[in-house]
C-alpha cells in the first residue's frame, strides 16, 4: 500500500490489563468478522483451536486468597518480528505502517514462523475450513477464507485499516482517531483494547504509551512488539506473582 | 591389520559380483517385507494429502513433530557416507576399504529419505517443492536467503550431488568389471556407466585424483548440512533450542548415530550375501574404537547444551529441562537416550572382546540409533511444548499412526532402496579391496613378523 | 595403485641412525649444554623476574579491581591454550599410531611439565572473580549455579589440579624408559633411579607402558576438556552479563587444539635450528603436523560463525550487546587481529602444498596463529575482566545500557606478558636437563620398523604396524 507510507501510520493497539474482566466478547468478535473457523469438541480437544484473540487466565495466589487474571494476546506485530526471517517464501512480511502481514497464497505451510512465534498467536489450518450450512452467509465477505495447510494470525483487522484509508482518501483528509477499530475493540464493553495510530501525536494510543503502567509482552527477547500492555491496578498485590494455569 | 582378504583377484571379482548375478532366498524375504512397509507409508500419504494435516498429531504449539524428528534423524544417519568415505580416505585408513561403498550408498539414500520428511510435513508436498526453486520471476519474488528453510535444501542438495558424484567416482572401475562379465542390454547399459574405462594408468590415476578431490571439497559440505539442519532450530527463539552448541552438536551426533549405521549394515551384509572374508570382526573393531571417540564427543556436547540451558536460571528454560528429565514420558525417553546412547554402548566398545562379536555390535548399533532418534525427539518437541514463560498456552503432543506408519515406511524405504542397489551394482569396491592386498604386507623385527603398508597413514 | 610420491603424498626417508647411535647422543645431550642453551635461558629468566617485579608492582594495587589485570588473565589462559595443549599431540598420534610422531612426541611432553607453571599463574586469578555468593538478590550465574560453599573457587581450583596431575604423570610415564637408560649410563643421577621406577624393559613392562600412556594420555585428554570448561566459564561467560553460549567452552577446546599444535611446530623448529637435532626432527613430521593444523583454522571459523549466527538471528538484547562488545564494537581490532590470524591468513597459506611441504612455512603459520590466538584471549579475557561487577547486580541480562570502555595495556600488563611467557620457555628449558628432547625408546622403535623395499617399479618406504 503506496498510500499507507504517505500516511506515515503506525497501527499500534495499547491493552490496558485493569480494565479487562476476561469476558471474551473480542474474542466472539474476532470469530465473526475475520472468518474463523467454529471451535469444535474434537479442535479443542486435539488443542488446535483458533483465536486470533485470546484471554490468558492465570491464577495468583494461593487457596482462598486466589485471583484470576486475565491477559488478551494476539499477534503483537511485532517491529523485529521472529516469525518473520524464517519464512522461507515471504508468506509473512512486515508492512510500512507497523502491521506484520500474513500473505495466505504464498504460504507452504513449514510452520517456522508459528514455532519461533514466542507469543503462540499463529494458527494453522490442519481441517479444510466448513461452517454449518447456515452459517455460510454469515461469512465477512472482505476476509479469505483459509484453506487447509495455510498458516493464520490476527491482522488487526487490516481490511478495515485498508477500506478507512480509502474512504479518507475519497474525502481528501486524515484518518481521525477513533474513526476505526478492529473487532476486538470494537466490542470490548470495558474500552480495555484501544487501537491506534502510533505516529499521531494527538491520537489516544500516544497517550496511553507513555502511561508509567505501559510495558511490552516478552521484551527482553528484543522483538519489539507493537502492542502495548497496561499493568493491572492492584493495591492488594503482595510481591511476585504465582502463575499456574488449569 | 591383518590383510583381510586372502583370495585371488579372481575369486574377489566372483564373491563380490556374486549379489549382482544371483539371488538368494534371504534377498526375496527381505524385499517382500520392507515392500509392505513402503507400501503402507505411501498409504498414510495419499491419506494425508486428502485429509490435511488433521490425521497428524501436531497442534498448537507443537507445530513439528515426528516427520521433523525423523528428517533431523535421516540427514544425520547420511553422515556416515562422507564420514566413513572422506576423512578414512583422506586419513588412509586401511580398514575403510570394504565399508566405503556401502557407506555412500547409505548417504544418497538416506538423503533422499530425508527430503521426502519435510515434504509430507508441509501438507502439501507440491507448494513445498515449488518453493524450493526461485520460482516468482514474474513478481520479482524470490525465496528469502534469511531463512534456514532456504539454506537447508540448498546445503542438502549440494551434498546429494557432491555424494552421488562420489559413488559413481568409486564405482567406475567396477562398472568395467562387470561390463566385462555380461551379455546383451546389461553389457551395454554398464558399458555407458564404465564411461571407456580400460584401466590404464592414466585413467586410475584421474580417479584418484577425483576421488581425493571430493574427499576434500565434500568435508566441508558434510559439515554444513547438519549445521544447517541444526539452525533450523537454533536460531528459533524456542527454549532449549536456542543455543550456540547446536551445529557441532548435531554435527557429531549425526556422525554417531551414521557410522552406528554403517555397522548395522555391515553386519546385515555380512548376514544376507554371507561376505565373511571382506567384511571381518577387524572392521567392526576398528568401527568401535572410532565410536568410542565420537561418542565421547557427542556427550560432551550434550552435556555442555545441558549446562548452558540452565546458566542463566531462567524460568523458561528450566521449565523444558525439567519437563524433559522429570516428566512422563519424557522422562523414560532420556533415561533409554543416556543409556542406550552413551553409556552402554561406549562400556560395552571399551572390551575388545564385544567389538569384535558381530552380533552384539549389531544389536548395539541398532540401539544407539534408537537414542539418536529419541534425542531429537527430546530436542523438538519438549521446547515447543512449554515455549516461554507464558504457560497458559503450553501444550503437549501425541504422535497418530499416521506418523508412526509414515516413520516405519522410511527405514523400510531406505532398506529397500539399498537392496535394490545391490542388486544392480557391487556393494563393496573390487578394486579398492585389491588395491589393499597389494598393498598390504609383513615385515620381519627380530623374531617376530608385523604387519605392515606402503605407505604412511 | 602404488601411489606413493605420485598424488603430492610425501615420501618418508629412513633414518640413518642406530639405536646405538641416538643412545649415545641423546644421553649425552642431557649431560652437557652448549652456549646457545644458556643463553637462551639466562634472557628467559631474567625476564621472568622482570614478569615478576611487575606483577608484585600489579599486586600492591590489590585484587579487587578486575579490571587492570584483563592483559594477565589474557596471558595466562592463552599459556593454557599454547603451552598447556601442545602434549596432546604426543597422546592423540600415539592413538592413531602414526610412525611420524616419534622424533616430536618428546617435545610436546615436555610441555606437560610446563602445565604446573601455568597453573601457579592460575592461582592470582582466583582472587579476582566474584563468588557464586553475592548475595540473594544479585545473583551471578556461572555453572556452579547455587553451589553452597567455595564456588567458583575450591570447585574450579580442583578440577584444574586434576588436570596438571594428569600432564604430569603423562609426562612422566611417557619417559620412564628413557630414565631406565640413563640410570644405566654414566651420566646417572638420583631422580633417574627413582623415576625409572626398576625399569628393566620385560614384556609385561613394555605393557604396563602402553596401558600406563592410554590411561594417563585419556586422563589428559579429558583435563584439557575439563580446563578448557572451567575456564572461560568462570572467567569469561560468568563475568559478562547475557553471555549465554554453551559452543564457547568448545570453541575455546578448539583453539586449545590448534595453539597446541602451533607451539609444537615451533617448538620443533627451534630445536632443530638451535637444538642441534635436525638429525631428527625432519620435514615428515611438520608436513603431518599441518593436516590437522588446517583443519582447525577451518573449524575456527565454523565453531565462531555457529555462535554468531545464533546470537545475530536471535537478536535478544543480550546477544546484540555481547556481540557488539567483544566483536563488532569495543573490542573489534582485536576480533579482526583473531579472525585475521587465526583463521583467515593461515588457512589461505596452509591450502597451498608448497608452504606445508617446507619446515619453515608451518613455522611461520604457527608463528601467525600464536599471535592470533593471544588477540583472540585479550578480546575474550580482558573484555570480561572490564566488566564491572555492579553492572551484573544490576541489570543482569544484557550489555544493553552501556558498553564497557576498551582497555589497552600499560608498561606493567607488558612486562607481565613478557614475564609469563619467557617463565613457560625459561621452566621448559629447565625441564630438558631432566630428560633427552627427543624419545629415545620411540625413535629405536622406528629404526626397527622402517624398511625399503621395492614394490611394482619403485621402491617405497614400508612401515610396520605392530597390533
Amino acid at each position: 500500500m503506496v498510500r499507507a507510507s504517505e500516511r506515515d501510520s503506525k497501527w499500534s493497539m495499547v491493552v490496558d490489563i485493569d480494565r479487562c474482566s476476561g469476558c471474551q466478547a473480542c474474542v466472539i468478535a474476532c470469530h465473526a468478522e475475520n472468518n474463523i473457523k467454529l471451535p469444535d469438541e474434537e479442535m479443542y480437544e486435539t488443542g488446535r483451536t483458533q483465536n486470533w484473540i485470546r484471554i490468558d487466565r492465570y491464577w495468583e495466589g494461593e487457596f482462598p486468597d486466589v485471583k484470576a487474571r486475565f491477559l488478551p494476546v494476539f499477534c503483537q506485530h511485532c517491529g523485529n518480528a521472529p516469525c518473520e526471517p524464517v519464512c522461507p517464501v515471504y508468506a509473512t512480511y512486515h508492512s510500512l505502517d507497523g502491521l506484520n502481514i500474513q500473505v495466505y497464497n504464498r504460504c507452504v505451510g513449514t510452520r517456522f514462523c508459528a514455532n519461533n512465534d514466542p507469543y503462540n498467536v499463529r494458527f494453522f489450518n490442519w481441517w479444510e475450513p466448513i461452517w454449518p450450512d447456515i452459517m455460510r452467509n454469515y461469512l465477512n465477505p472482505d476476509v479469505t477464507v483459509r484453506s487447509k495447510g495455510i498458516m493464520e494470525k490476527c491482522t488487526m483487522c487490516v481490511h478495515r485499516i485498508r477500506r478507512a484509508e480509502r474512504t479518507a482518501d475519497r474525502d481528501g483528509r486524515e484518518i481521525n482517531d477513533g474513526e476505526l477499530m478492529p473487532a476486538c475493540a470494537q466490542a470490548c464493553p470495558t474500552g480495555s483494547l484501544v487501537f491506534g495510530d502510533l505516529n499521531d501525536d494527538n491520537s489516544k494510543v500516544s497517550h496511553m504509551v507513555e502511561d508509567e503502567r505501559a510495558y511490552r509482552l516478552l521484551e527482553s527477547l528484543g522483538t519489539g512488539p507493537n502492542v502495548v500492555y497496561l499493568k493491572k491496578v492492584d493495591p492488594e498485590y503482595k510481591g511476585e506473582a504465582v502463575k499456574h494455569h488449569g | 591389520m591383518k590383510a583381510p582378504v586372502v583370495a585371488s583377484d579372481q575369486l574377489i571379482n566372483e564373491e563380490l559380483l556374486n549379489t549382482v548375478l544371483v539371488t538368494n532366498k534371504r534377498f526375496w524375504m527381505l524385499a517382500v517385507l520392507l515392500s509392505t512397509g513402503v507400501f503402507a507409508a505411501v498409504v498414510v500419504v495419499v491419506l494425508l494429502i486428502i485429509n490435511g494435516l488433521s490425521i497428524t498429531g501436531f497442534n498448537r504449539p507443537v507445530m513439528w513433530g515426528f516427520y521433523i524428528t525423523n528428517f533431523v534423524f535421516w540427514i544425520g544417519i547420511s553422515h556416515a557416507g562422507v564420514m566413513i568415505s572422506a576423512i578414512l580416505r583422506l586419513s588412509q585408513a586401511e580398514w575403510r576399504r570394504p565399508v566405503t561403498r556401502a557407506a555412500e550408498v547409505l548417504t544418497v539414500f538416506s538423503l533422499l529419505t530425508a527430503m521426502m520428511n519435510p515434504l509430507i510435513h508441509t501438507g502439501r508436498p507440491w507448494r513445498t517443492i515449488y518453493w524450493l526453486f526461485p520460482y516468482d520471476f514474474a513478481r520479482g519474488i524470490w525465496p528469502d536467503i534469511r531463512s534456514p528453510f532456504v539454506w537447508d535444501p540448498s546445503a542438502v542438495f549440494t551434498y546429494l550431488t557432491g555424494s552421488t558424484a562420489f559413488v559413481f567416482i568409486a564405482l567406475v572401475p567396477d562398472f568395467a568389471v562387470i561390463r566385462d562379465r555380461t551379455t546383451g542390454w546389461r553389457h551395454v547399459v554398464y558399458g555407458a556407466l564404465a564411461l571407456g574405462w580400460r584401466g590404464t594408468p592414466r585413467q586410475w590415476k584421474l580417479q584418484i585424483v577425483a576421488g581425493v578431490l571430493l574427499s576434500a571439497i565434500i568435508l566441508p559440505v558434510f559439515v554444513s548440512v547438519h549445521s544447517i539442519v541444526s539452525w533450523d532450530f537454533a536460531v528459533a527463539l524456542v527454549p532449549a533450542w536456542h543455543t550456540t552448541i547446536f551445529a557441532p552438536y548435531f554435527v557429531i551426533g549425526a556422525v554417531h548415530s551414521g557410522v552406528s549405521a554403517v555397522i548395522t549394515m555391515m553386519a546385515a551384509m555380512r548376514w544376507l550375501f554371507k561376505w565373511d572374508n571382506y567384511i571381518t570382526p577387524d572392521h567392526f573393531d576398528s568401527l568401535g574404537r572410532l565410536l568410542i571417540v565420537v561418542a565421547s564427543a557427542w556427550f560432551y556436547f550434550t552435556l555442555l547444551e545441558l549446562f548452558f540451558s540452565i546458566f542463566y536460571v531462567e524460568s523458561h528454560e528450566i521449565a523444558v529441562w525439567d519437563l524433559r528429565f522429570f516428566q512422563w514420558p519424557y522422562n523414560l525417553m532420556v533415561i533409554v537416550f543416556v543409556f542406550t546412547g552413551y553409556i552402554f554402548p561406549v562400556g560395552l566398545w571399551l572390551s575388545k572382546r564385544v567389538r569384535r562379536n558381530i552380533v552384539a555390535m549389531f544389536w548395539i548399533s541398532i540401539f544407539v540409533n534408537i537414542a539418536m532418534w529419541l534425542e531429537r525427539f527430546l530436542i523438538i518437541v519438549p521446547g515447543l511444548q512449554y515455549k516461554q514463560a507464558a504457560t497458559f498456552s503450553w501444550g503437549s503432543y501425541m504422535p497418530s499412526a499416521a506418523e508412526g506408519i509414515f516413520v516405519l515406511g522410511t527405514f523400510c524405504f531406505v532398506g529397500l532402496l539399498l537392496l535394490i542397489f545391490s542388486k544392480f551394482f557391487p556393494l563393496i569396491p573390487l578394486f579398492d579391496i585389491k588395491e589393499g592386498k597389494v598393498l598390504t604386507t609383513e615385515i620381519q623385527v627380530g623374531r617376530v613378523g608385523v604387519p605392515a603398508v606402503y605407505r604412511e597413514e | 595403485m602404488a601411489n606413493n610420491g605420485h598424488n603430492g603424498h610425501h615420501v618418508p626417508e629412513a633414518l640413518g641412525l642406530t639405536p646405538a647411535e641416538i643412545t649415545a647422543d641423546q644421553v649425552s645431550r642431557v649431560v652437557s649444554s652448549g652456549p646457545k642453551y644458556r643463553t637462551a635461558l639466562i634472557l628467559s629468566g631474567a625476564l621472568f623476574a622482570l614478569g615478576i617485579v611487575g606483577f608484585v608492582i600489579r599486586a600492591l594495587e590489590g585484587f579487587d579491581d578486575r579490571s587492570i589485570w584483563g592483559y594477565y588473565a589474557a596471558t595466562m589462559v592463552w599459556l593454557l591454550t599454547t603451552a598447556g595443549a601442545a602434549p596432546l599431540s604426543a597422546f592423540a598420534f600415539r592413538m592413531t599410531k602414526a610412525n611420524w610422531r616419534k622424533p616430536m612426541v618428546r617435545a610436546a611432553e615436555i610441555w606437560g611439565a610446563v602445565t604446573i607453571y601455568i597453573f601457579l599463574l592460575l592461582i592470582p586469578m582466583y582472587f579476582m572473580i566474584p563468588s557464586s555468593q553475592t548475595g540473594a538478590d544479585s545473583f551471578r550465574p556461572t555453572i556452579w549455579f547455587h553451589a553452597s560453599w567455595g564456588a567458583p573457587h575450591l570447585w574450579s581450583a580442583m578440577g584444574m589440579l586434576g588436570f596438571i596431575l594428569a600432564a604430569a604423570c603423562f609426562f612422566w610415564i611417557t619417559t620412564v624408559p628413557d630414565h631406565a637408560v640413563l640410570r644405566d649410563s654414566d651420566a646417572s643421577r638420583s631422580w633417574n633411579r627413582r623415576l625409572a621406577i626398576r625399569w628393566r624393559g620385560t614384556s609385561t613392562q613394555w605393557q604396563i607402558l602402553q596401558v600406563g600412556i592410554i590411561l594417563f594420555g585419556t586422563f589428559f585428554f579429558m583435563g584439557l576438556f575439563t580446563a578448557h570448561f572451567l575456564v572461560p566459564s568462570d572467567f569469561a561467560l560468568a563475568l559478562v552479563p547475557g553471555w549465554k553460549d554453551a559452543i564457547f567452552p568448545a570453541y575455546h577446546m578448539l583453539t586449545a587444539l590448534q595453539g597446541g599444535l602451533a607451539t609444537l611446530i615451533v617448538t620443533m623448529y627451534v630445536m632443530r635450528r638451535w637444538g642441534g637435532l635436525s638429525d631428527y626432527i625432519k620435514m615428515e613430521p611438520f608436513w603431518a603436523l599441518t593436516k590437522p593444523l588446517i583443519a582447525t583454522c577451518f573449524l575456527w571459523f565454523y565453531f565462531w560463525w555457529c555462535a554468531f549466527i545464533v546470537y545475530w538471528f536471535g537478536r535478544s538484547d543480550g546477544e546484540i550487546g555481547v556481540l557488539r562488545y567483544i566483536q563488532f564494537e569495543t573490542y573489534r581490532p582485536f576480533f579482526l587481529a583473531g579472525f585475521l590470524l587465526c583463521f583467515l591468513i593461515p588457512g589461505i597459506l596452509l591450502i597451498a602444498n608448497p608452504v606445508r611441504k617446507s619446515i619453515i612455512g608451518p613455522t611461520i603459520v604457527s608463528l601467525i596463529i600464536l599471535v592470533g590466538l593471544f588477540f583472540d584471549r585479550i578480546r575474550i579475557y580482558v573484555a570480561s575482566f572490564g566488566v564491572p561487577n555492579d553492572e551484573v547486580g544490576h541489570h543482569a541480562f544484557d550489555l544493553s545500557h552501556a558498553l564497557p570502555a576498551m582497555i589497552l595495556p600499560d608498561a606493567i600488563d607488558i612486562m607481565m606478558i613478557v614475564g609469563a611467557i619467557s617463565g613457560a620457555v625459561f621452566v621448559y628449558l629447565l625441564v630438558t636437563r631432566l630428560v633427552p628432547p627427543i624419545s629415545m625408546w620411540e625413535m629405536k622403535e622406528d629404526v626397527l620398523l622402517r624398511v625399503i623395499r621395492p614394490l611394482l617399479r619403485g621402491t617405497y618406504t614400508l612401515i610396520g604396524k605392530p597390533r
